[in-house]
């Protein structure tokens, strides 16, 4: 084989050029610690590296998202337990107010409390996090709860509920409308506040918010009902001129009974339901009868069979009405239908313990409105109407049961508030591990082994300077010299 | 004078001989060049007599070039390859460079980095400093686009420069060849070896090969023909020039001066620059376009279904403009699918919400988008048909869209809060409403009797006149004729279902229905029983998102009848389009009216109180959205779009968005804190595009990236291996032909030694010369 020195010298060069090349790209990567700096150097490993930077991009992103997700869950929650210590705290003053013999002052400055209290719970269920209304579902530009001319509380959000992306896939439900907090505190029975033994029928009424059920006497039986206009024959009652329109009792018969004594001269004593016995001298027409538990009842004793000792059973018609239904006759059934023409509710009444006349306040089942419950309260603890204080304490004391449910359903939302924000902390650390595995793929995708990389680099340094001294060593020969 | 003779030739012989070594010696780096050697050859024998034959010394017959063609092809061919795949290198390693996302704030970088702040606004969309955020990334990745873009561009104009710089040298080295033809011709044709001059146009021709593949065919007289791409550039009597060029349709090409036929270059320089013009750089470009044209569509075509925050538009003007394709004067009047929408639009249909500000209330209008029938000024005229706004095209081809004062408009697909308008669920007024589907099977001469409200009966007759076929009878024929044959009385047709309904409502309103003549009754699948109207009509509310992906349409149907919140067991059924019962929903007397029940996909629907009755058919129809705009006219006008430009170069932020963080359409239901709009946006991100062969954005743009690198790499191995094959190639033609100084050297010494010994021999003729001299004196 014939070598030249034109091949001596190319080959020297072409391999001092590959060992400096490959000096080169370890020199780079030991430098800037990194694998490849040039899709080219490795395409499978870039394609990678990028997407595994995308996704550690987008990982940020949602920790970005959590921390915002954090900060209104924290906004939210710390309104509602600012409400919830309110609601401990005037429940106690409410319960002062609720016993019988509180001055009414004394309520007044509770109605006062309450009222503040309202403004605070207004306040707070509007409370917002960066101009934005933690309570408005999505509407959160504007003040979710707001006075009407009326007075109530109106709701101007939304009941949406936004979520949020705060990881791969996962979209984290976020927000609680303020209708589901405030004006949706739990279902409930349909409910009668009165004394005249009116209760709620057995199928569901239909009706919304509140309104009154009025009960009026129409007219009273006694006993057999076959003397005069509907008088007993065995003890010659007739109910007295007025008893239509005066009688407050109401019932069927059997519900109320009196308790008659006549004399042989005519006088005698009568009472009803065993209340407090009245004397009469045989020519009342129209004598009042109150019963143990206030019920009015007129007799005209006139015709009293001398001599009687007993007890004559009533029986009493009359009629209700709710809202613009219009009297209809009371049938004494345990589920009399009453429809209000104006709004189509169908109300269904119990009115088989019926005692007395007067008015029940209705209140709807369904959805119950916590601004609604303190406003009842106000109205109960400022204006008794012709309540007596122990009744008026009656009516408060049944309020609180809905200010309770009120105070649950806030607690509720706590608890949802609390698990949503454990649910965050779970999702951050599932997050924070992906981002960390990310890490790691990209380092391990990119970063150089910088140990490897030196003692690669140290080797072909050895190679470079072996290759020059070779070099340099072989080109001083020629034969020329030993010529 | 023998003696002297042979000495004096021989001596120039060796003479020649030294000067040939040190000819070689001092060429031992020309590049091309081939040792040389001379040919000794002993001089013809001169008879003496007596039989015996004396040589008279050497002559130097021929300077020998020591070459072997058969490598030196070799050697040329590999150098092409070389030289091609050299320029490839370098050419992919600039692309490389404009890629190169690996450092970061690369366009994969920034279309992650849009959707990021997406992502970002999602979780607080009225905040508008995240709104700005958004803007500003997306001005990111537009600017993004048309940096690559322009830098693409200047590699694509580079090229042409790039390729003018090969073809002049290869012009240059075409005349060389050409005269040197002449010259070794001139030289041959005296019987002579034109060495220095072959080897020059060795050295050339080596040299023409990394620029271009050639064919060398050897004519006679050491005349050389040269063809490029199979073309003859160098002949006897001349040669061609090449030029560099673009073609019509914008691709380079290399032709022979003077013809217009592409050359098809295989090899060498010139190969490399067009493979790469042609291959990955078109392909590069085509890519990157593609990518900005399905982000701009498809981002635009979430966006404008959505709500900016504020509320919905009063105005709206388009961005995309059709053309004037029929030279009429206005591009409005074209239709749709001629006027070159860079975005097409397709047949379907576009539901316009337009809501009262007041009150809050919207309702939602469908219309159908045919681009083969429909023309820019018949889109503005079906807008301006729905009550509130109104729609002008002008000649330029824009499309503006007004509210009246007090209202907005915008093209969500929220739920129609009121989707049973006329009541035909619980409706206050006496209705009959078909069970069966139409077309109805009649029969000529059927005939049934109407009561209405208790009155004396009318008689509806079938007859031919009315009916296209009655065997086959729609719903639409069938009501003309109840509401022309029948007082009291009025027939709709809804969701292709007859609708006889009293004019009277409340209780009082009755409809009976009886057959008179055959039986209607069924094949209409109406009820026969006596129908009363309600005092209390149902009012039905419905909200939410629809989370479907395909827009479809609820039918409610009452399965029972009863009191809503009071009746045991009321239900009513949910169906959706294709008839697959999706829900049941309980109304008895577990359900306080007014409340919200959820259906399916995120509707809920609330009942108020009132009676509802299956016996006549009670139902009503919710359409629920997943695109409001199934004809992509939004999109494709640019009404609420938030990208414009329809390529790499020309994307852009558009007018709507510009400058305007409020304008992002972040929502559906066009509240504030509604982001189900960005929600939808980001969905894009994961979703296979089906413009990008199946990518998603950033995977799409990964393998345009990603094709480069290995191409990079591709032919960086190529390179290697044919540097290695052709540098094998060179040492084995030097093997032949390089100079080897040392063996050079061992000839001087040994010519030198010769050249001594001989001028000796003539030191000896000329003394024995001058002793016969002396002795003849």
């Amino acid at each position: 084989m014939r070598v030249t020195q034109g091949v001596l010298f190319q080959q020297t060069l072409s391999n001092l050029q590959n060992t400096l090349f490959r000096l080169t790209e370890t020199r780079e990567r030991a430098l800037t610690g990194k694998n490849f700096v040039r899709p080219s150097q490795d395409p499978v490993g870039s394609s990678r590296l990028l997407n595994a930077q995308s996704e550690s991009r987008r990982i940020s992103q949602y920790l970005d998202n959590i921390g915002t997700v954090r900060s209104f869950l924290t906004a939210s929650t710390s309104s509602l337990q600012n409400v919830s210590e309110s609601f401990t705290e005037i429940r106690g003053q409410i319960l002062s107010a609720a016993s019988g013999n509180v001055p009414p002052e004394q309520r007044t400055v509770v109605a006062e409390a309450l009222k503040q209290f309202l403004a605070e719970l207004v306040g707070q269920a509007n409370s917002s996090i960066q101009g934005q209304h933690v309570f408005a579902g999505t509407k959160t530009g504007e003040s979710p709860f707001t006075f009407n001319s009326q007075g109530e509380v109106e709701y101007n959000g939304d009941s949406t509920t936004r979520s949020v992306p705060v990881g791969p896939g996962l979209l984290l439900p976020v927000s609680l409308s303020g209708d589901s907090i405030f004006l949706d505190a739990g279902s409930r029975e349909l409910i009668l506040e009165g004394t005249t033994g009116a209760a709620s029928g057995r199928t569901q009424s239909s009706g919304k918010g509140t309104t009154f059920l009025d009960l009026q006497h129409s007219a009273t039986f006694l006993g057999d009902e076959g003397f005069g206009a509907g008088g007993d024959t065995l003890s010659g009652l007739v109910p007295g001129s007025s008893s239509a329109t005066g009688d407050t009792l109401l019932g069927p018969s059997g519900t109320h009974s009196v308790q008659l004594s006549v004399n042989l001269d005519g006088t005698g004593t009568v009472s009803l339901n065993n209340g407090v016995q009245v004397s009469f001298d045989g020519t009342e027409t129209d004598l009042e009868i109150e019963g143990s538990n206030g019920e009015l009842l007129h007799l005209d004793v006139t015709q009293a069979v001398a001599g009687f000792q007993g007890t004559v059973a009533i029986r009493s018609e009359g009629t209700l009405s709710i809202g613009d239904s219009g009297a209809i006759p009371i049938t004494y059934s345990d589920n009399q239908e009453i429809l209000d023409p104006t709004t189509g509710s169908r109300t269904f009444i119990d009115t088989t313990s019926l005692r007395t006349t007067g008015r029940e306040v209705v209140t709807y089942a369904g959805s119950l409105d916590t601004f609604e419950v303190i406003q009842g309260l106000i109205a109960d603890l400022e204006s008794p109407g012709d309540l007596s204080p122990s009744e008026q304490a009656d009516v408060i004391r049944s309020r609180l049961t809905d200010f309770d449910r009120a105070t649950d359903s806030i607690r509720n939302a706590i608890a949802v508030l609390g698990s949503k924000s454990a649910r965050l902390e779970a999702i951050e650390t599932h997050v924070q591990d992906v981002d960390l595995n990310l890490q790691s793929l990209v380092s391990d995708i990119h970063d150089a082994d910088v140990t490897q990389v030196i003692l690669e680099l140290s080797q072909l340094e050895g190679v470079y300077q072996a290759s020059l001294q070779i070099g340099s060593r072989t080109f001083g020969l020629s034969l020329i010299d030993f010529i | 004078m023998l003696g002297l003779e042979l000495g004096v030739q021989s001596l120039l012989a060796y003479r020649l001989a030294l000067s040939t070594s040190a000819n070689n010696i001092a060429n031992a780096n020309t590049p091309g060049y081939s040792r040389q050697r001379v040919v000794f050859s002993p001089n013809s024998t001169f008879n003496v007599g007596q039989g015996l034959q004396i040589g008279t010394g050497v002559q130097a017959l021929n300077i020998e070039r020591i070459t072997d063609e058969f490598l030196n092809t070799r050697v040329r061919v590999a150098q092409q390859s070389l030289g091609r795949l050299d320029i490839q290198t370098r050419k992919i390693r600039t692309l490389e460079n404009v890629f190169n996302d690996l450092g970061g704030a690369g366009l994969q970088d920034l279309i992650g980095g849009f959707f990021n702040s997406v992502r970002g606004l999602s979780a607080s969309p009225s905040d508008l400093s995240l709104r700005t955020a958004t803007l500003e990334s997306g001005t990111s990745l537009t600017t993004g686009f048309k940096g690559i873009s322009n830098r693409v561009s200047s590699i694509e104009r580079d090229l042409l420069t790039e390729l003018r710089g090969p073809v002049d040298d290869i012009n240059t080295h075409l005349a060389t060849l050409h005269e040197l033809n002449l010259s070794v011709a001139s030289v041959e044709l005296n019987g002579g070896t034109a060495s220095g001059l072959r080897d020059q146009r060795s050295a050339i021709l080596t040299d023409l090969g990394r620029l271009v593949d050639i064919d060398v065919i050897e004519r006679d007289l050491g005349k050389i023909d040269v063809l490029v791409g199979g073309r003859l550039v160098v002949h006897r009597s001349g040669f061609v020039p090449l030029q560099a060029g673009l073609s019509d349709d914008g691709n380079l090409e290399i032709s022979a001066r003077g013809s217009s036929v592409p050359l098809s270059i295989r090899d060498g320089q010139l190969a490399g620059l067009l493979e790469f013009g042609e291959g990955i750089l078109k392909k590069t470009r085509s890519d990157l376009d593609d990518l900005a044209r399905n982000l701009i569509f498809e981002v635009n075509r979430q966006h404008s279904t959505g709500i900016p925050l504020g509320g919905g538009f009063r105005t709206l003007a388009s961005e995309y403009r059709p053309e004037d394709a029929d030279g009429s004067g206005s591009a409005a009047d074209d239709l749709l699918s001629e006027a070159n929408l860079d975005f097409p639009v397709t047949a379907g249909s576009l539901y316009v919400s337009v809501a009262d500000d007041e009150t809050g209330t919207f309702t939602r209008t469908k219309i159908d988008i045919d681009p083969t029938t429909q023309s820019l000024e018949d889109v503005a005229s079906a807008l301006s048909s729905i009550d509130n706004i109104s729609a002008t095209a002008d000649s330029t081809g824009r499309l503006f869209i007004r509210s009246e004062p007090g209202f907005r408009f915008d093209f969500s697909t929220r739920t129609d809060p009121n989707p049973d308008p006329s009541r035909s669920l619980g409706g206050s007024a006496a209705t009959l409403s078909s069970a069966n589907s139409f077309p109805a099977s009649l029969s000529v001469g059927d005939a049934f009797d109407l009561s209405v409200d208790g009155g004396s009966a009318q008689t509806i007759t079938i007859s031919g006149a009315d009916f296209a076929d009655p065997g086959n009878a729609t719903a639409e024929e069938l009501a003309l004729v109840i509401n022309r044959d029948s007082v009291g009385v009025t027939a709709t047709v809804e969701s292709n279902r007859l609708v006889i309904r009293s004019d009277t409502d409340g209780s009082s309103s009755t409809l009976l229905l009886t057959d008179v003549s055959g039986s209607p009754s069924s094949a209409l699948g109406l009820s026969t029983a006596t129908e009363t109207g309600s005092d209390q009509a149902v009012t039905v509310t419905a909200e939410g998102l629809f989370s479907g992906n395909r827009n479809d349409e609820f039918t409610f149907t009452a399965s029972s009848s009863g009191r809503i919140g009071e009746t045991d067991g009321l239900q009513i059924e949910v169906r959706n389009q294709a008839g697959d019962l999706i829900s049941v929903l309980d109304v008895g007397s577990d359900y306080t009216p007014g409340t919200n029940l959820n259906v399916a996909q995120g509707i809920a629907v609330s009942f108020g109180p009132g009676e509802i009755s299956s016996t006549s058919g009670d139902f009503f129809n919710l359409e629920v959205l997943a695109d409001s705009d199934t004809s992509n006219i939004l999109a494709s006008l640019g009404l609420n779009n938030f990208f414009s430009g329809t390529d790499a170069k020309t994307i852009e932020l558009s007018n709507q968005v510009l400058d305007n963080p409020a304008a992002i359409a972040a929502s559906l239901n066009g509240n504030s804190g509604d982001g189900s709009n960005l929600l939808r946006l980001l969905d894009l991100e994961g979703t296979s595009i089906e413009g990008l062969s199946g990518f998603t954005f950033e995977g799409f743009y990964g393998t345009v990236s990603s094709r480069i690198g290995f191409e990079g790499r591709r032919t960086d191995q190529l390179f290697t291996t044919q540097e290695t094959l052709h540098q094998l190639l060179r040492q084995e033609r030097d093997q032949v032909s390089g100079v080897s100084i040392d063996e050079e050297t061992l000839n001087l010494v040994q010519f030198q030694q010769t050249f001594e010994a001989l001028t000796r021999y003539v030191q000896a003729v000329n003394e024995t010369t001058d002793q016969l001299l002396t002795i003849l004196n």
